[in-house]
């Protein structure tokens, strides 16, 4: 029976049962059914009279608010320590099976308790770490819900007081219990919601006692299916909820490592070791973090990042010994831990027959490879591409961008060209004022005025011309339209 | 479309030309004349000097940045240390690649533009150069022939002085409506200063 229950994970087809008894009689002949039913113990042909319930036992955690992706992931992550079978049900719970835990935890009350103590103690960790959030946070709370089929259980954890339904529940004790909740806690639409309030009906109770037909007919086929799934007549599979990996390597070294080099020597063979991990499972990452820890026990981080999602240990080599050239350890390194960013499925590229850019080849992969090569030295700042935005202040018609060698749409400065406007190549950083009566300057186009921005506090009222100074170059000055008018040269034509 | 558009393609070796290297045409018929090899070297690196930044310099060879920048794939023209913020709207309209375009800021320029040579994932490469001695340049004009790629430094005419390993040197000063050049160095160009009028490469534009 365990064996069976091990089995019907993921892989498992969904099958919806009708509980019916001829279909009992059938799933003799057929295993996968038996299967899909939790590894409940083919009935006899002479006791398939009633409908059973698989043998599951499911605790749903509903929280009080909606919870991020990310934490509802670190609770399954508690949630597996007691079982395998742990699915999400975004955005505030999560579910899981545990009826073969049991012997192994000391009965399903213990269970219940050590789950929730793990789980706020997790929420509380959350809530102290993000600090200015402690009191909004503090006010989540879990309730968990115990039935023979995970959608009672959610009911049942929704349901303020949750009595717990025992494990060898019959379908009309679960039903018995679940009958004078209130319909809402389905969570249906606000619509069929409101329909079913209009036919005086608002209880569960009082749903699972329409006729079959005229529900499915009134309320919708996925309706009846989830009254189905609730009392147990119709299985329902759920897919398990699997940890994202990560790369994780920590070194205790037995000595003291006081120079980069020696960091270095060690650290290739990890970052190798990590390039296998990464291969074996066709994915790539972004981020490299290393953890140093010195003598007197502190701590240093450094991050390394790659311009695109990258395997290759070569890469993050060149990138460590960029970074760590321009570090000093201050004391002997005594540990040092290694972690991957998350994990993202990558398409191993074809290597070419020419050198990039040799003979027409294609740049590949060698474009952001520059750029990271350049921002492990310079800093992420001091190398950038450039990002046309439709603004007339022309300060803010060109802004530093993320560098990518994807074409962009923004074509829309193409009309100045055919109207005659020129535009300087060079822009100031800030206009620069100049003399009051710009001597020497002789103005050779303009005046051309942008009168802008009035709406954000930071109006521009500007005649801009295009000047010619007295070595000849041309240059794009401004008079301010206000008082005193004052001149400013504001780029440079080349 | 004509023989000559089709020759212009870098992807076609033309076999030995009469200087001995090759060359990307300029865009303007004067200039082309004077250079040796009929254009700007393909592979090498190149110093334009000026009495100061901003005085066409960059036009000059606007042509070729749109040539090699938006043919062929994508690849990066690099921009080292540019004295001021090159301006989206100006690079668009006069048909350059907005995407294809990297800015670098620092002060060891020439270690950046040796390190986009030898990535491979650039077309050419233009550096604003302080202070450089004839050994950097040397491992520059080196890297520049190893990589076949060109590069082109922008300095002050006060370096005019001194030596220079490079390509082809050439020095820049502004006339209204155009420019004076005179060929400082280069393989068997012309020798004598010449005037060049912006109206030929906006033709070519």
């Amino acid at each position: 029976m365990t064996q069976h229950e091990r089995q019907s994970g993921p892989a498992a087809v969904p099958v919806a049962v009708p509980a019916t008894e001829s279909t009992l009689v059938k799933r003799r002949d057929i295993p996968s059914l038996a299967l899909a039913n939790g590894g409940a113990r083919p009935p006899t042909p002479g006791s398939a009279a009633k409908p059973r319930i698989a043998g599951e036992l499911w605790i749903a955690l509903q929280a009080s608010e909606s919870l991020s992706t990310r934490l509802l992931q670190a609770l399954a992550s508690i949630a597996q320590q007691f079982t395998s079978r742990v699915s999400l049900e975004p955005p505030d719970a999560i579910l899981l099976e545990v009826r073969g835990s049991l012997a192994l935890f000391g009965g399903l009350q213990k269970i219940r308790s050590a789950l929730l103590e793990r789980c706020h103690a997790r929420l509380e960790k959350t809530a102290v770490q993000s600090g200015g959030m402690t009191n909004a946070r503090r006010a989540v709370t879990l309730r968990a819900g115990c039935a023979p089929t995970p959608l009672a259980a959610l009911v049942l954890a929704r349901a303020a007081a949750s009595p717990v339904v025992s494990p060898v529940a019959s379908h009309r004790q679960l039903v018995g219990t679940l009958a004078p909740l209130p319909l809402a806690l389905l969570r249906w639409s606000p619509s069929s919601l409101r329909r079913l309030d209009s036919a005086g009906v608002q209880s569960i109770g009082e749903a699972l006692r329409l006729p079959r037909d005229g529900f499915a007919k009134r309320f919708g086929a996925t309706a009846l299916r989830d009254l189905d799934r609730l009392v147990g007549k119709n299985i329902e599979t759920r897919g398990n909820f699997t940890a994202s990996e990560r790369f994780r390597r920590r070194l205790d070294i037995d000595f003291e490592l006081v120079t980069q080099v020696q960091l270095m020597s060690l650290l290739a063979p990890v970052l190798a070791e990590l390039e296998k991990f990464l291969r074996t499972r066709q994915c790539g990452i972004e981020r490299v973090s290393l953890r140093l820890t010195y003598r007197h026990a502190e701590q240093m981080r450094v991050v390394v990042r790659s311009a695109s999602v990258t395997l290759e240990a070569a890469r993050f080599v060149s990138l460590f010994e960029q970074k760590l050239a321009r570090i000093s350890l201050s004391a002997g390194v005594t540990c040092c831990e290694v972690r991957s960013s998350v994990l993202l499925p990558i398409m191993l590229p074809n290597a070419s027959l020419w050198a990039a850019g040799e003979h027409g080849a294609a740049a590949g992969e060698e474009s952001p490879l520059l750029v990271e090569r350049l921002r492990a030295r310079l800093g992420d700042e001091a190398v950038y591409g450039l990002c046309l935005v439709p603004e007339h202040r022309p300060e803010r018609a060109s802004v530093s961008a993320e560098p990518s060698l994807r074409e962009t749409a923004a074509k829309w400065t193409m009309g100045f060209a055919s109207m005659g406007i020129r535009r300087p190549l060079w822009l100031l950083r800030a206009p620069v004022a100049m003399p009051l009566a710009p001597q020497g300057l002789q103005l050779i186009e303009g005046p051309e005025r942008i009168e802008t921005g009035w709406w954000d506090g930071s109006e521009v009222a500007r005649d801009y011309y295009i000047a010619r100074d007295v070595r000849g170059a041309e240059l794009w000055v401004f008079r301010e339209r206000e008082s005193p008018h004052a001149w400013f040269l504001h780029g440079v034509l080349a | 479309m004509s023989l000559d558009r089709l020759l212009e393609h870098p992807a076609i070796w033309r076999g030995r030309n009469a200087a001995g290297f090759d060359t990307h045409p300029t865009g303007s018929p004067t200039l082309d004349a004077a250079l040796p090899g009929g254009g700007w070297p393909a592979a090498g690196l190149t110093e334009i000097l000026t009495p100061q930044p901003g005085l066409g310099e960059l036009r000059l060879l606007l042509p070729l940045l749109r040539r090699l920048g938006a043919s062929g794939p994508p690849r990066w023209t690099v921009w080292v240390s540019p004295p001021f913020e090159p301006y989206a709207p100006a690079i668009v309209g006069r048909g350059l690649p907005l995407e294809r375009q990297l800015v670098v800021r620092t002060r060891e320029p020439l270690w950046a533009i040796e390190q986009a040579l030898e990535s491979g994932g650039c077309s050419q490469v233009l550096g604003w150069l302080q202070t450089a001695t004839a050994r950097e340049l040397r491992r520059l004009q080196w890297a520049t022939q190893r990589r076949r790629l060109p590069v082109f430094v922008f300095r002050d005419q006060r370096v005019a002085t001194q030596a220079s390993p490079a390509q082809l040197r050439l020095q820049l000063t502004p006339q209204p409506g155009g420019a004076a050049l005179q060929l400082l160095k280069s393989r068997g160009g012309r020798r004598e200063p010449f005037v060049l009028h912006w109206e030929e490469f906006d033709d070519a534009a």
